[in-house]
């Protein structure tokens, strides 16, 4: 195929501003997808990723267009995850494209979501097709949102296409666009091959398959193939195309985009952004921007209930197939027993784990505070990794703690700049450096502690600025910071799993927090519960919850036996989501609730 | 032996904490229950001819309020009852009556007709809690049913008491006790009280008009009943009954220990061993509406609505939760013996974690609640459930 009919894009939108709707729309036109085997939203196969509206693996259609120039083209729809936590992902996925469409819900506006993506597009130089959908909707604002895009944005709005994904008004138009003004990719088929690692996953029938876009050279059956970042090599059995389904094709060339089976076993082998080459004759240089992706954050899952660790184990085996990114070490608490050490590349990759593991393999879990992972400098001058703050080493080996920085940068319009300045100090930020790009919109650089970050910080950014800021961020090093371990002390006993590790000062106030609110939130017993903060010996907090007092049915004679039995039953319900630790019972919430931010 | 309770499904008002099935109703239909009752038990017999030969020790008149029935139609029905099931000389038979519905003759009346024992629904000494439940009775009236319950010569007098009523402070119920204890009576019950909803009083709290108070202070009135009854001499035997020596209700007894009860009228619940059939007992239930009730009865059929053949594993747990209840609490070797099937590993498991977290006490093969976790038992017992 010949790299002028092709047109690589991604769709850039917002939540609820219509990109699957408008993916589905663009591959129904196109003849991609009959209207009969259209499922709304095709793109988002996942139960989760529908309901949070967001994308978490990439996913690639190929569509066929004759455009009005009665030449035939191939389309290569490219969709990119949608949130900070994969920022990674989206960068790899934008640099397999040559072009993105924004969509913009013209009832609605620009959201500061799509800004984090729109400018990693601009910064690799993709041309931005504009697109205002919804404008079939009776509160559509086009003049107010053209402005806006210009202002908050800085997109030129000359050429911007309008549509109504929903009734199919103006797809043509923007298909069109998308011939006209996306320019096609380059490359020589003739070179080293190089292929680009959008993403993978595992196929329990054929094993890895890797979604890769070609930038130079042909891959074909029978090649043998290495990812230049490992140097392992493998022998293709398979590649082909999704369009959407899979289907097999001879080669693939510059540009194209598509899937390659190769009898690889683990996701581990195929890292997103790394280069696939031939074996025998590699290329000299792999593609830009591959990066060894780590863990961020960290979590202890428990099995709510000790005899489903082997269930859980086997849960988790199943997800790591898929996502390399999550890490899984198994992990013993003292309070609650068997469990992993997890670790992800941030908050929402964390719920989403969870909730997959709880939804698709019906495991009741415990999960306590996440942590980010810190170093812990020895006396002795070695250095141990504390991912758990039950593994941070006792005070008197102790020399420091480092602690992961982040740079992060931050869009802004200008009105919001006091209130996000002031967050980011309160979090113990560096500025860096403040750009203005225009009279209105700003470019904030920060240091940040990324445990500052990490919890609640994404949804204060939004408040301060209404939504319009959008923050990307990157690990800057480990840098000492006056940090201390936190801990809970139940009727005396250490709770390992309710340690945490935080800044010195905030550690008086944090530990008084932490106590009252477990206070609420452990139910009267029937033996008094004392809760303590302490760091080392030092308790620095303490709440009681007094013993129950009264739980009893009074009255009870033949009439009522099934119906009392059953009320008992319901309150025996109630407490199977509760941990027991030593002769006290824990809700799940407490050990999650110790890292909230008081309101 | 197995007992035999009578549902009477009628009172003269309502009052505003109760749920059980009773309404106010015509003289009519109040004439025709007595028949009803024995048309039901006819049809009992036919169909459980095995447990209708099974002698009965005790006989319950329960409600409602049995004597808004005239005392000639509640003899009348205890005589149709002997009519047709045996019950065992010396049997224990019992009428609930509320203060205000009966009058010295009226008792006389039941004491000869066969009654032995009298349940009075006394709840409070004070006016105005009496007003907060609903009852209809002042502070006089039950002085005066109580002294005629005594001079007609019942073999035992019981009791009713409510405690942790909306406005009602630890003086006020301590008030109650010591004038329960002054008129010396065989057996006393003290229950919590405990809004259901769909009760009136149930809507005033969710309303706000009234206000339960404090569980701690609740707790207290019931350390304090247990404590001041203890003292006059009467023993704890249920988390909610205190009896003389042998005064304790037999009838009620067979409750907690899974005996059998033939249960008449509406919303009546029985326990039957029918032979072969359910070896670990069937639950009968009549549905609390007197029009099903009626329809049932004369289109031949027992008016049942639920009937739930219990398991060995449901058995025991019954056994247990509701066993537990008794001060004197369970013999796990007793119950295998009479169920004729092994305690359920489970089960076993839970009961000896209980033990060892010392929430159940395990003395000479019985195993009991520790008195000081009675009015928490649902945090021990929930764990057999």
């Amino acid at each position: 195929m010949r790299t002028e009919h092709i047109r690589n894009f991604s769709i850039i939108a917002h939540i609820d501003h219509g990109k699957s709707t408008l993916a589905d729309r663009l591959m129904e036109v196109t003849g991609t997808l009959t209207s009969r085997e259209r499922v709304d939203q095709f793109l988002d196969k996942m139960d989760i990723e529908r309901e949070r509206g967001i994308t978490i693996k990439a996913q690639t259609v190929r569509m066929n267009y004759r455009a009005k120039d009665g030449r035939d083209y191939v389309f290569n729809l490219i969709d990119t995850p949608g949130h900070v936590d994969f920022s990674y992902e989206v960068s790899r996925s934008i640099s397999a494209c040559e072009g993105a469409i924004l969509v913009v819900d013209v009832s609605q506006g620009v959201e500061a979501q799509t800004l984090a993506n729109v400018y990693m597009a601009l910064d690799q130089d993709l041309e931005i097709i504009t697109v205002l959908n919804k404008i079939d909707l009776p509160n559509a604002e086009p003049e107010r949102v053209r402005q806006e895009i210009e202002d908050v944005i800085g997109l030129d709005t000359m050429d911007i296409v309008s549509v109504s994904a929903k009734l199919g008004t103006g797809v043509e138009d923007l298909l069109e666009a998308v011939v006209q003004r996306i320019p096609p990719p380059s490359g020589d088929e003739n070179a080293p091959a190089k292929g680009l690692i959008i993403d993978s996953w595992f196929d329990n029938y054929q094993g890895v398959i890797v979604l890769a876009r070609m930038f130079e050279g042909r891959i074909s059956p029978g090649q043998k193939i290495a990812f230049m970042s490992t140097g392992r090599t493998f022998e293709i059995q398979e590649v082909g195309v999704f369009s959407p389904h899979p289907k097999k094709v001879d080669s693939l060339g510059p540009g194209e985009v598509g899937f390659v089976i190769a009898n690889i076993k683990n996701v581990m082998e195929t890292k997103v952004g790394d280069t696939i080459t031939d074996a025998k004759s590699p290329a000299a240089i792999p593609l830009p921007g591959f990066k060894v992706i780590r863990p961020m954050v960290f979590a202890g899952f428990y099995p709510v209930v000790s005899d489903h660790y082997a269930q859980l184990r086997s849960a988790i085996e199943k997800l790591r197939l898929n996502d390399s990114s999550f890490t899984a070490e198994p992990e013993t608490s003292v309070a609650l027993w068997f469990g992993f050490r997890c670790g992800f590349l941030g908050l929402l990759h964390l719920e989403i784990i969870q909730e997959r593991l709880e939804r698709e393999y019906g495991v009741e879990l415990i999960t306590t505070a996440p942590t980010v992972g810190y170093r812990a400098i020895l006396r002795d001058g070695s250095m141990v990794e504390v991912d758990s703050p039950a593994r941070l080493p006792e005070p008197i080996e102790l020399d420091k703690i480092e602690e992961p920085v982040i740079l992060a940068t931050i869009h802004l319009p200008s009105e919001h700049l006091g209130g996000v300045i002031k967050l980011c100090e309160e979090r113990r930020g560096i500025q860096r450096q403040m750009k203005f790009l225009s009279s209105n919109r700003v470019i904030l650089e920060y240091e940040l502690p990324l445990n500052e970050i990490v919890l609640d910080f994404y949804d204060k950014l939004k408040t301060a600025s209404r939504g319009y800021a959008s923050m990307d961020y990157e690990l800057l090093e480990f840098r000492p910071a006056n940090l201390v371990k936190l801990d809970i002390l139940i009727n005396g006993e250490k709770v390992d799993a309710l340690s945490l590790i935080i800044h010195r000062d905030h550690s008086y106030y944090k530990g008084r927090d932490v106590a009252e609110r477990l206070r609420k939130l452990i139910p009267r017993q029937l033996f008094e519960v004392v809760i303590q903060a302490a760091i080392g010996s030092k308790v620095i907090a303490r709440e009681t919850v007094r013993a129950i007092t009264k739980n009893v049915i009074a009255k009870c004679y033949g009439g009522d036996i099934t119906r009392k039995r059953k009320l008992l039953e319901r309150q025996k319900e109630g407490k199977k989501r509760m941990k027991q630790v030593g002769t006290i019972e824990i809700p799940q919430e407490a050990f999650l609730s110790i890292l909230k931010v008081k309101e | 032996m197995r007992g035999i309770y009578i549902h009477v499904p009628f009172c003269v008002r309502k009052c505003s904490y109760c749920d059980f099935y009773s309404v106010e109703t015509s003289s009519h239909t109040k004439n025709e229950f007595p028949d009803l009752l024995a048309r039901e038990m006819d049809l009992f017999r036919d169909r459980f001819p095995e447990d209708a030969r099974a002698a009965a020790d005790t006989v319950y008149f329960g409600g409602g309020t049995p004597t808004v029935l005239a005392p000639e139609a509640l003899c009348g029905l205890l005589a149709t009852i002997r009519d047709r099931f045996p019950v065992a000389p010396g049997a224990e038979v019992t009428a609930e009556t509320n203060p205000g519905t009966v009058s010295t003759e009226d008792l006389r009346t039941l004491r000869k007709g066969g009654f032995t024992r009298i349940s009075v629904g006394v709840q409070s000494f004070s006016p105005t809690i009496l007003r907060t439940l609903g009852r209809i009775h002042g502070v006089e009236d039950a002085r005066k049913t109580i002294r005629d319950a005594r001079s007609t010569g019942f073999d035992s007098l019981g009791i009713d008491l409510i405690f942790g009523i909306p406005g009602q402070t630890c003086t006020d119920w301590e008030e109650d006790l010591e004038r329960t204890v002054a008129s010396l009576p065989d057996h006393v019950s003290a229950y919590a009280l405990a809004p259901e909803t769909g009760t009136p009083l149930h809507a005033s709290l969710s309303r706000g008009e009234l206000k339960m108070p404090p569980d701690d202070e609740v707790a207290e009135m019931y350390k304090t009943a247990r404590r001041t009854l203890a003292n006059a001499g009467y023993r704890q035997y249920e988390i909610s009954n205190f009896a003389r020596p042998g005064h304790e209700s037999r009838h009620n007894v067979k409750y907690w220990k899974r005996d059998g009860v033939t249960g008449f009228g509406p919303s009546a619940h029985g326990l039957l061993f029918p032979p072969g059939r359910a070896p670990h007992g069937l639950r009968t239930a009549t549905p609390p509406s007197l029009a099903e009730y009626r329809k049932g009865i004369r289109e031949g059929r027992l008016p049942w609505a639920d009937t739930l053949v219990c398991g060995p594993e449901e058995a025991w747990k019954e056994a247990l939760i509701f066993g537990l209840r008794m001060t004197e609490g369970v013999d796990l070797t007793e119950i295998e013996t009479i169920s004729g099937s092994p305690l359920p590993d489970p089960l076993r498991e839970a009961v000896n974690e209980l033990v060892d977290g010392g929430k159940l006490l395990r003395e000479e093969g019985r195993l009991r609640l520790p008195g000081e976790l009675l009015f928490v038992s649902n945090e021990v017992l929930q764990r057999l459930a």
